[in-house]
């Protein structure tokens, strides 16, 4: 008997009776670890200790910014303005940065204090008007990106080396980098799992109905989640300015994309209430250690590999998106 | 008196489902209202219950006049209401559920949850509640659904509780235990209002029960001091003759099989179910909600995954797998969800019904478009579609004329078989009759029906043959001159028929 | 998604036509404004040298529409734009026998890029944003191994004489083509079944898909017609260019989605079409026109745009709580 596997969106009545497919965090960590197992097989190189080490510095901007797509898309949104957001804070922080530590802490207050409010202007659209969050998000990102090439078409501006210094120290396996990522993951997991904020965001995404009959405004939930995101993306900023010592139009670009696809490899519903941190973790990891492999790879053979970067990626989103469509609240 | 809804008119476009209701209920006594279907008893709930608002009238509580304008707004007074819809997060346990709103919480803003699953797994030992806690809303069945609802309303403030045909989906073990706890309530005080189409139940556990009609309040009475029978009658109203056209009186066992089912099922909500339908033939399906009718219908129609079985028609066995095929043979499928699943509405009435059907007044693709407007006034005419124009959107018409739009969209592609999903959901009693006559029409044409209703009238005086659903099997199959409401009530609770 | 608002859809049949007129007013308006601006001594050819400058982005936005009108959204158009630019000039080599399998195999690019995005969209049920944006990634890192980030090549001679010819001295060809395509798609979205079927997706595809339409063919075709007419218009902006540009499709995606927003198609409800476009198009390219000798153009056609997206969407919806 032929089976028809019927899948879009349900009425909100039944969608809520039938049965809650979730597939655990487990399963990405233990597909995280085959795939590991066989690139370390497959290419040598992947297996340097200074190579490995360089991975998990490398995940740090993509895991950041995915903790708050994750936060977001709990929530049954989407933030498409994470890129753009990225940009405009590497700009500014290198338009403004000085070399004295009143300077440096200051810009980075008011980095953080801008990528909050860039979130809540999403956020705020949102309630106002009954636009879905995918628009919004698009558009906004238009925005941030024309404001950023408003500052400065090129890349330049001015970071201090002591402000690289510290974001870039490392020892080993260890970096001031990812101890900062594992600090952002530790307390957005905690809240996500164990506050009734976390709670919230889940009842967001899941149905958001009941959650405004509880006497909850959600409204509310849902710009907190976007401000979380902003809040993130200007540590992104921040970080990627430190690291590459400059600010620019582009350095954002990709990280939209990646940040949706360490998501959904991780495990997150693009519907909302599914997912959790954990499983991004995993997702960012993978996304990162395969852009590495393809780095390996190309500098052995000698090709341009950024360009097979995008196609590879772009493939891997559309398989992720396909694997997880059977998903369903 | 406690609760006081006074004169409240409510509107939807335009049908108005209360008019000038005024009832009073007292403290501390379960108080039923009856009422056919579209009565606007869930209408009058949901306004006490702040999820619609009245166009005119007041409530009052302890005296003093109250704007309830939020389901909030409601528990803040102590007014929990459990419709009859499902209200749960599907992607959070029960008990995250049941203390949604006001989660207990310790340093860090830490929740406490062993605290509250303490307090909550006494109440579900003492009233013998069958619901896990630790299970995911999503994955509850209709009953356990309804309890874990009930268990969140009775945790709150209650002064008030209303409960929306509670029982529609319950065990008999589940009624007990509902039955207890609604006791235990109205001991402490509290305030019970029951919409129930069972009227031994009414009888059981109400102390008094008004009837509403049509959208009119009728009377209220002391259950003691009325009978089944007048109480019927009240409800009702008028002879069941006006309300349901006679049957066809021809023999249709003679007639041709045009649909046979032969065990199918798919593992999951239905099993093995097979039937014969016939010619002209109006085939009910009851039972309780949830157990397996809604699968079943939508697997007819392609639109539900089979794991094993099959289905005959036209002499050929036939494989539908998705509504295209299933509509190239003669299906249509009416489901009860209108709005989601049955009509565009943002878009007109001329789009809506003639769409399905355009590829016959094209050539080359191209539409007549004079011939595809006449052909669909024609049936706006002969279906009484009350319009302004069939350019307008679906979205302004009221539920008995988009239900009829829908009907006028599938009699354009000449279905052979149509399959009904609660055929007068949402609709006013008067729209009904005339959905009623328009069935009985097309059987005489040699339509057949197949119809899963949670109305109990409706069963009983439009089949032709009643299929009873229990568990996803069928329990009985019952010949409308034989069945009565008892019988199907029997088989919907798992009895055997003939049980002492 | 989930979205949970109740949005009032009044009687957007007589408003979409409402919203077009007054659409074609605002151009009027802003065209007069622009002429006094420059105080240009030729309002007419100026005009004639819009309509030329708007013909890639109105063909391309005609595909745009028709994708929105059934609920989707298509952010590939850029790269497939550039993709089919950069190959016709790097494969043309100044033969002229090879100018008819180039544009062959130009248009298969992006009509096989259409597929892959309906086929993801209707099959794999992948929302279509993030469907158009993988491919969208992905033809983009094509392109650049193609290119190997230099693109080169030499067109045909007769080939970019395609480009030069004018009807009536003033109309140039690619003018014709994209009104004679914005004339057939208004036909066929009004007067065919498959229009019908356009409109009805759009407004509610699960109903559509429950009375027996067959969903799937219609959203492949358009997402196929979508990335055939993109790749029309790359070969037709090429004949005009002398040298390959990587980032010749960059505007157009977010361009023709503010084309089609302003041209009164709306994002849910399947409402809309191609005459707002039409005029959708002037508009937008009027608007970079005026940025351009501002000399503000990059970044503020941007927040321009962005702003406009925003303000139209939110002026056709409007939110109801319960």
């Amino acid at each position: 008997m032929k089976h028809n596997i019927f899948n879009t969106s349900f009425t909100k009545f039944y969608a809520s009776i039938k049965s809650t497919k979730r597939h655990s965090t487990k399963t990405i960590w233990l597909l995280l670890l085959a795939v590991f197992i066989i690139v370390s097989v497959a290419v040598q190189e992947f297996m340097r200790p200074a190579n490995l080490a360089n991975i998990l510095i490398q995940m740090v901007p993509l895991g950041i910014v995915a903790i708050g797509q994750t936060i977001v898309m709990l929530g049954g949104g989407i933030d498409l303005s994470v890129g753009a957001q990225i940009s405009l804070i590497t700009i500014i922080a290198s338009s403004i940065m000085g070399d004295s530590t009143l300077s440096i802490l200051g810009v980075m207050m008011l980095c953080l204090f801008l990528g909050s409010f860039f979130g809540a202007i999403n956020g705020f659209i949102l309630k106002y008007f009954s636009i879905p969050p995918l628009i919004v998000t698009l558009c906004s990102s238009f925005l941030f990106q024309g404001i950023a090439y408003s500052i400065h078409q090129t890349t330049g501006g001015y970071i201090p080396s002591v402000f690289k210094q510290i974001f870039t120290a490392s020892y080993g396996f260890i970096s001031v980098p990812f101890i900062l990522f594992l600090i952002l993951f530790l307390i957005f997991n905690y809240l996500l799992k164990e506050t009734r904020f976390g709670r919230y965001i889940y009842a967001l995404g899941g149905n958001e109905e009941v959650l405004i009959n509880v006497g909850i405004n959600s409204d509310t939930i849902r710009i907190k989640t976007y401000i979380i995101s902003g809040f993130l993306c200007a540590i992104t900023g921040l970080y990627i300015a430190a690291r590459l010592k400059s600010g620019s139009a582009h350095y954002g670009s990709d990280y939209a994309l990646l940040s949706i696809t360490a998501t959904v490899v991780g495990g997150t519903s693009m519907a909302g209430g599914l997912g959790s941190l954990s499983g991004t973790f995993a997702g960012a990891l993978m996304v990162s250690m395969l852009n590495n492999v393809l780095n390996n790879i190309g500098f052995k053979f000698n090709l341009q590999s950024a360009f097979y970067k995008d196609v590879i990626i772009g493939i891997i989103l559309v398989v992720s998106m396909f694997f997880y469509r059977k998903r369903e609240l | 008196m406690f609760l006081e809804v006074k004169k409240i008119t409510k509107k939807f476009l335009d049908i108005t489902a209360l008019n000038d209701v005024s009832i009073s209920f007292k403290k501390g006594e379960v108080h039923a209202i009856v009422g056919e279907n579209g009565a606007g008893k869930s209408t009058l709930i949901k306004i006490i219950g702040g999820i619609y608002h009245a166009e005119n009238g007041v409530i009052l509580f302890n005296g003093k006049e109250v704007k309830i304008s939020s389901p909030f707004e409601a528990s803040k007074f102590g007014i929990n209401i459990v419709c009859q819809e499902y209200n749960l997060v599907p992607n959070l346990s029960v008990l995250d559920n049941i203390i949604l709103g006001k989660e207990p919480v310790g340093q860090f803003g830490k929740i406490n949850k062993a605290v509250a699953k303490k307090h909550l797994e006494e109440i579900i030992e003492k009233y013998a509640l069958h619901i896990n806690l630790n299970k995911f809303a999503g994955d509850l069945s209709a009953a356990e659904a309804k309890i874990a609802e009930i268990l969140k309303a009775y945790i709150s403030k209650l002064e008030i509780l209303i409960l929306d045909e509670p029982t529609a989906a319950l065990t008999d073990d589940d009624v007990t235990s509902l039955f207890n706890l609604i006791a235990i309530l109205k001991s402490r005080g509290i305030t019970i209002i029951y919409i129930s189409h069972r009227l031994e139940e009414v009888f059981q556990i109400c102390d008094r029960v008004s009837v509403l009609k049509d959208g009119f309040y009728i009377d209220t009475f002391n259950t003691s001091e009325i009978n089944h029978d007048l109480l019927v009658k009240l409800m009702v109203g008028r002879e069941l003759k006006e309300m349901f056209p006679a049957r066809n009186t021809e023999q249709l066992n003679t007639k041709e099989v045009v649909l046979s089912v032969k065990n199918i099922s798919d593992d999951t909500h239905f099993y093995n179910v097979s039937f014969d339908l016939h010619e002209g033939e109006i085939l009910g399906i009851g039972g309780m909600t949830g157990h397996g009718q809604r699968e079943f219908i939508r697997s007819l129609f392609g639109f539900h995954s089979l794991t094993s079985g099959e289905f005959i028609f036209s002499n050929k066995k036939n494989e539908i797998n998705n509504p295209q095929t299933a509509v190239k043979n003669g299906f249509a499928f009416l489901s009860d969800d209108r709005r989601n699943e049955g009509l565009a509405l943002p878009q007109s009435i001329l789009r809506n019904i003639s769409y399905p059907s355009q590829d016959k007044r094209t050539t080359f693709g191209i539409i007549h478009k004079q011939q595809d407007r006449t052909v669909v006034l024609k049936l706006v005419k002969q279906l009484s579609i009350k319009l302004t124009s069939i350019d307008q959107n679906v979205q302004g018409l009221s539920g008995g004329n988009q239900q009829r739009i829908v009907i006028a969209k599938w009699l354009l592609v000449s279905p052979k078989i149509m399959l009904f999903h609660e055929p007068t959901l949402g609709i006013d009693v008067g729209a009904k009759q005339e959905i009623y006559k328009l069935l009985r029409l097309f059987t005489k044409e040699g339509i057949s029906i197949i119809m899963v209703t949670s109305d109990m009238l409706e069963l009983l005086h439009m089949s032709d043959r009643i299929c009873v659903f229990y568990e996803g099997k069928i329990k009985a199959m019952i010949p409308s001159c034989e069945a009565t409401e008892e019988i199907i009530m029997r088989a919907a609770s798992g009895k055997k028929i003939d049980e002492a | 998604m989930t979205i949970l608002q109740k949005t009032h859809h009044k009687k957007y049949y007589s408003q979409h036509t409402k919203s077009v007129a007054v659409l074609f007013l605002v151009f009027i308006i802003i065209l007069i404004f622009s002429n006094i601006r420059s105080s240009s001594t030729m309002p007419l050819q100026d005009l004639f040298n819009l309509l030329k400058q708007t013909a890639g982005l109105g063909i391309i936005s005609i595909g745009q529409t028709l994708v929105i009108l059934t609920g989707g959204i298509d952010l590939s158009l850029g790269s497939i734009i550039t993709f089919v630019h950069v190959y016709t000039i790097g494969s043309m080599n100044n033969d002229p026998a090879m100018i008819l399998p180039v544009c062959l195999i130009g248009m298969l690019i992006g009509g096989m890029t259409g597929l892959f995005n309906g086929l993801g969209v209707a099959k794999a049920k992948i929302a279509p944003f993030i469907m158009t944006l993988c491919s969208d990634y992905i033809l983009h890192g094509l392109y650049m191994i193609y290119t190997k980030g230099q693109p080169r090549g030499v067109l045909a001679d007769s080939f970019r004489m395609i480009g030069r010819v004018r009807i009536w001295g003033h109309v140039a060809v690619i003018v014709i083509v994209w009104i004679v395509l914005s004339v057939l798609f208004i036909f066929i979205l009004k007067r065919t079944t498959f229009g019908t079927k356009v409109h009805m997706i759009g407004a509610n595809s699960r109903a559509s898909l429950l009375s027996g339409i067959n969903n799937d063919s219609i959203i492949i075709t358009v997402y196929v017609t979508s990335g055939a007419l993109a790749s029309l218009a790359a070969i037709i902006l090429t004949m005009d260019m002398s040298a390959a540009s990587l980032n010749l499709g960059a505007d157009y995606s977010l361009d023709s989605i503010a084309a089609t927003v302003l041209g009164g198609t709306l994002f849910v409800g399947g409402i809309g079409g191609v005459e707002g476009t039409f005029v959708g198009s002037l508009i937008i390219r009027q608007i970079t026109s005026l940025l351009q000798k501002a000399n503000i153009v990059n970044w503020a056609k941007l927040i321009i745009q962005s702003i406009i997206i925003i303000f139209i969407v939110a002026l056709y919806s409007r939110k109801t709580r319960r």
